[in-house]
């Protein structure tokens, strides 16, 4: 799907990563690291915003030869922060999305795409509702309909489940494996719950402190508590349920 | 297929519809309000003598008294309305601050600046303009103001914060400059200084309103087309930015347009102060965000607040024209509290 190949990115001359390289191949990929390991900053460059040195290829083909807009089209991101206070209903705000094609007069196929995107979250009663107004979890999932309204061929997630309760980031991985099977979107989402990652994650990426892959593959054989010593410096237990499901249980500070 | 459309349609109604209504309904109001301003005055027009002076089928001093004072007056307060509405309506949205309006960031302290050295000192910052000394001195260091402002946010790459308190800044610098010129002036000149910042239409003609009608019909033609951009700034930056717009671009556009706006009224009719604050809270209350009809919207309520004050301003005290910006702070101000006030119960 998506591979990057020796991407170098700096702030100033500190660099968050080098020669970073790393293969997503499945549907619904995560990334997890500790802090300033420079997850969302690999998000901002996937997606174009941050400009790195380096390959990201789409399906084979190097993204650096598309154009602005053919990237956004296989593209979508979320970003992290919650949605303002706006006074901007539901409905406009998933409308916006498709801000490359509105124009003055709305058409039928605008009009479709937004209701079948709120419908497909069950969110449709909302529509009229100002998105400033609504819970943190439905909110999370207005921009997510903001970014369906395109049809993208990925979504880029960071941290998604912040601010979220159990139930409702549960809830959202439902979501997220239903779009999977609906529309065939893959996901790449950062996070930073071990345990949520390990549960759905289908490959799991590992950045440790000093912006290197650490490791990337299934949760099963990368989640140890050798890992999380060396990348989290803690100490845990890591055990698996009956699924084989890596749960992780950290102890002490290390 | 057809249901999804549907059902879309039906939501997308509901959402518009209400909005369309009160834009139609308050272009009437408008229109009611602006033949009532034209009959309101001292010259003790009766309605009837009103209407066919506006005809040209009176005697020759009603039709000066309509055609030459009152409707250039009450069409000013109109399109000045409109102006500093929509001015009000951009600088909250690209600031993301309900407390932004044409005037914050310094833009009137500016043209407040550039009026004070024509008035007191004559000083034509462009020689030989005569007349229009006082115009062409604010219109430029408003323009002035708002390029450095631009200049500054270019090179910092500056968000919002960072740009308020640049504009603050400025306001400052501006006002104490203007004070300056103040403590140098005769009583004469810092009379009639005084008198010009408290705002007032008195000095508007056809001239002027027709350059004010075309500055505002382009400010507004230019935001419209860029409606949805717009609309995308009262977002989060990184969400805009994540729709594809360049976000610091679209501000700084937008700081230029809001420029032309405010340097154009200031230096017609003085410093109308709350229009800017009030005309876009009122109208996103009603509207909502969406730009092609929250700008429409808080043009018209500046329109309907300024042409209302226009009529105050002439029946407040009979025979006395009161300075209009005085009228719209002083009414204006416990109205608007109110408003806060209730609105804020109905979301608790």
């Amino acid at each position: 799907m998506i591979s990057i190949d020796s991407l170098t990115f700096r702030y100033g001359t500190a660099p968050v990563f080098e020669n970073l390289s790393i293969d997503f191949k499945k549907n619904l990929n995560v990334v997890i690291g500790p802090n300033a390991a420079g997850k969302s900053t690999l998000l901002k460059c996937l997606f174009g915003l941050l400009k790195a040195q380096g390959t990201i290829c789409w399906e084979g083909n190097d993204l650096s030869s598309l154009s602005k807009d053919e990237r956004r089209n296989i593209m979508a991101y979320l970003p992290q922060e919650e949605m303002p206070a706006t006074y901007l209903t539901v409905f406009e705000v998933a409308l916006l999305g498709r801000i490359s094609s509105l124009s003055w007069h709305i058409t039928d196929r605008d009009l479709e795409k937004v209701y079948g995107a709120l419908k497909g979250l069950h969110i449709e009663t909302l529509a009229e509702r100002f998105a400033g107004e609504i819970s943190g979890g439905q909110k999370k999932l207005v921009s997510i309909a903001q970014t369906l309204v395109r049809d993208p061929k990925v979504i880029l997630m960071d941290e998604p489940t912040n601010s979220l309760d159990m139930q409702k980031q549960l809830e959202l991985f439902d979501v997220i494996h239903q779009i999977i099977a609906d529309k065939d979107i893959k996901f790449i989402i950062v996070m930073h719950d071990l345990n949520l990652s390990c549960r759905h994650a289908e490959q799991l990426t590992i950045l440790d402190g000093n912006g290197a892959v650490y490791a990337s593959g299934s949760p099963k054989d990368i989640v140890t508590e050798e890992m999380l010593r060396n990348v989290y410096g803690v100490e845990a237990n890591v055990i698996y349920d009956n699924k084989g499901i890596p749960v992780v249980s950290p102890i002490r500070s290390l | 297929m057809d249901k999804t459309v549907q059902a879309g349609r039906e939501i997308y109604i509901n959402i518009v519809q209400k909005k369309i209504t009160i834009i139609t309904a308050l272009i009437f109001v408008i229109l009611f309000s602006l033949v009532i301003n034209i009959f309101v005055g001292s010259a003790g027009l009766t309605l009837s003598e009103t209407v066919a002076a506006i005809a040209r089928q009176a005697d020759d001093t009603s039709i000066l008294v309509v055609w030459d004072i009152r409707m250039p007056v009450a069409l000013s307060a109109v399109f000045i309305g409109a102006a500093l509405g929509m001015a009000g309506c951009e600088m909250q949205t690209i600031l993301r601050n309900p407390m932004a309006s044409a005037y914050t960031l310094g833009l009137s302290s500016a043209a407040s600046f550039g009026a004070a050295l024509a008035i007191v000192l004559r000083f034509s910052v462009i020689p030989g303009v005569g007349n229009y000394m006082l115009i062409a001195n604010s219109l430029l260091f408003t323009m002035l103001a708002a390029g450095v402002i631009i200049a500054f946010s270019k090179k910092s790459g500056a968000d919002r914060g960072i740009i308020i308190l640049f504009g603050i800044a400025l306001n400052f610098l501006f006002g104490s400059l203007t004070t300056l010129i103040k403590y140098v002036a005769n009583e004469v000149d810092l009379q009639s200084f005084v008198f010009w910042s408290f705002g007032s239409l008195t000095k508007m003609n056809w001239e002027k309103l027709a350059v004010t009608v075309f500055v505002t019909v382009l400010c507004f033609i230019i935001f419209a087309r860029k409606a949805w951009k717009l609309t995308a700034m009262s977002l989060s930056d990184t969400n805009a930015l994540s729709l594809g717009i360049d976000v610091n671009q679209v501000r700084r556009n937008t700081i230029f347009f809001v420029a032309l706006l405010a340097a154009t009224t200031v230096s017609f009719a003085g410093t109308i102060g709350f229009v800017g604050l009030v005309a876009p809270h009122l109208a996103r209350m009603i509207s909502g965000e969406d730009q092609r009809y929250f700008l429409p919207l808080s043009a018209l309520i500046g329109a309907l607040i300024l042409s209302l004050a226009s009529i105050l301003c002439k029946i407040l005290v009979p025979g006395t024209i009161l300075p209009i910006g005085l009228i719209t702070s002083i009414i204006g101000i416990p109205f608007f509290t109110a408003l806060i006030l209730q609105r804020k119960r109905s979301y608790m």
